[in-house]
């Protein structure tokens, strides 16, 4: 798989292949002031490269993001239903602030298609 | 019909049925380009009779405040119609509106929060972004007005919600900034795109200084933190030139148009515009040159002083000569380049003389806007002095300006000068 792995100070996005789907695992603390500025181009990249597939985006071991941490994932998650790709979200809805946080955006991505967020 | 603070949510459904209700467009126009903007949209009713009113009497209403039993009834009703009038305009601006063009909508925080307290049970869209989805209107049109209604509760929580509706395009305003309830703390919370003034703060600035440092301080925020000021309410062509110079980039008011019933062509103002912003130019210029002017005599000034200048390395012995410069003088002390005060302050006040306050020795002074503006200044143009911008003085509560002068290269002398001097 041509995707390379992210890792910027204490954050961290892991792709990995399963059998049936790629698994984008964030890690640790995304606390830039300007995240969209270094992570636009990369998820751009990747929602390019892995086109035709199944995602699973993973935040539940994600300690901390801010909220302009948000408009990028949005604008990955969109990029990936506008290519077709089936992209499941899963949060941790045992942590606050992780609900605080895609909790609206559960509710919002019912107009994307193919995205389904889920709290686990 | 009851008077507005005694009517009931039955007294305002009788009201609307004798008319119909309809969104009207007022114009916001940039400065930059001297076109229409957006517009924002505003209810109006138009009764039987053909006389038109506005709603900001219904909107501002607070009868479910004064009857509990009214409440929620007021409130949904309020909703009920702010709906309307927001299906319409939506509906109507995807149907009319110029390609580009942008729309501003107010919106409560009390219907964000309302939104984000049954976010676990609620399967709908978040108000606005409901309307505009169904309409298949592109959000980055859409321009969200926070207004100023005043709320309890933490409004730090609606961030998450705040960053989702960005996420999709939609940019925010903050309506209203400065009055009771819009604290500064909506502008962290919101990240506002723009941030609305009201002509009323401005005209205060006329006559009460402490509106005009706000406005210039927010002007400076603006430019910091990439938020454009918008003044609406303008009304003259002087207003108009005010708001300019605080770095107003939209304009909204009776200037250029009140709210109508459809959108004006995005050019039509630009005549208009073409004539102000030249005016406007030509009052800044001659602003300048005047300030040149007042500079060439400062110089004479300066070399005054520094002709006059005896200090022995704990007391400016001449600084009778010093004060006898200009009236305006008022206080003077010395510093060593750290901002250590190293002479006493001498102090003229008017129809008392000079005294010396001799226990100010040893205090810093390497804390004050002004010294660092100094530090800047000398070094970077190799200024050998340089005045600061008016500020209020804690002691003496007067607006006042400061002149700094390099005596030698280690030491400074200030003279503080009431703010009318001709500088």
């Amino acid at each position: 798989m041509l995707v390379k792995e992210f890792k910027v100070d204490n954050f961290e996005i892991k792709v990995s292949e399963q059998t049936d789907e790629v698994k984008i695992q964030w890690l640790g603390r995304s606390e830039a002031r300007n995240p969209a500025e270094i992570l636009n181009p990369y998820l751009d990249n990747i929602a390019n490269q892995l086109r035709g597939k199944n995602i699973l985006i993973d935040y539940t071991k994600l300690e901390f993001m801010n909220s302009s941490t948000v408009p990028p994932i949005i604008k990955f998650i969109k990029s990936c239903s506008v290519n077709g790709m089936i992209t499941n979200v899963h949060y941790n809805k045992n942590l606050e602030w992780q609900s605080a946080s895609f909790m609206p955006l559960k509710t919002v991505c019912i107009i994307l298609k193919n995205v389904i967020v889920t709290g686990i | 019909m009851e008077t507005i603070e005694k009517k009931t949510t039955a007294d305002w459904a009788r009201w609307f049925k004798k008319g119909e209700i309809s969104p009207h467009f007022q114009p916001i126009i940039s400065v930059q380009n001297k076109s229409v903007y957006g517009y924002e949209v505003l209810g109006r009713i138009e009764m039987q009779d053909g006389e038109m009113h506005t709603l900001g009497d219904f909107f501002h209403a607070k009868v479910h405040l004064r009857n509990k039993q009214e409440n929620p009834n007021f409130i949904t009703y309020q909703q009920t119609v702010d709906n309307q009038i927001l299906r319409k305009a939506l509906q109507f601006f995807k149907n009319n509106s110029e390609p580009n063009s942008k729309l501003f909508i107010n919106l409560s925080p009390i219907r964000l929060w309302n939104f984000h307290k049954f976010i676990e049970s609620n399967d709908d869209l978040p108000p606005i972004f409901k309307e505009v989805h169904e309409l298949s209107i592109d959000p980055e049109r859409i321009i969200i007005e926070i207004t100023e209604e005043y709320i309890q509760n933490n409004l730090e929580l609606l961030k998450p919600l705040i960053a989702i509706y960005k996420g999709f395009g939609f940019m925010f305003a903050i309506d209203d900034l400065g009055s009771r309830a819009s604290n500064l703390d909506r502008i962290a919370i919101f990240r506002p795109d723009i941030i609305k003034v009201d002509m009323d703060f401005l005209r205060k600035s006329l006559s009460d200084r402490s509106y005009k440092e706000i406005l210039y301080s927010l002007s400076q925020l603006g430019e910091n933190l990439g938020i454009s000021l918008l003044f609406e309410g303008v009304e003259t062509v002087e207003e108009l030139n005010q708001a300019m110079s605080f770095g107003s980039r939209y304009i909204q008011g009776f200037l250029f148009d009140k709210a109508l019933n459809h959108f004006p062509e995005r050019e039509k103002y630009k005549e208009n515009m073409n004539f102000y912003i030249k005016s406007f130019y030509i009052k800044k210029h001659s602003g300048i040159e005047q300030k040149l002017l007042q500079e060439e005599g400062i110089e004479k000034i300066i070399k005054n002083i520094a002709s006059n200048i005896q200090f022995d390395g704990s007391d400016i012995l001449s600084y009778i000569e010093i004060f006898s410069i200009d009236s305006n003088f008022f206080r003077l002390y010395v510093t060593d380049l750290h901002g250590n005060q190293l002479s006493p302050n001498y102090i003229r006040k008017k129809g008392e003389g000079i005294y010396i306050e001799k226990y100010l020795t040893n205090n810093n002074w390497s804390w004050r806007p002004y010294f660092t503006n100094y530090l800047y200044q000398s070094k970077k143009l190799n200024q050998s002095w340089v005045i600061s911008n008016p500020y209020r003085d804690l002691k003496e509560d007067y607006i006042v300006k400061t002149i700094s002068l390099t005596l030698n290269k280690d030491l400074i002398l200030f003279i503080d000068v009431f703010f009318n001097a001709e500088y």
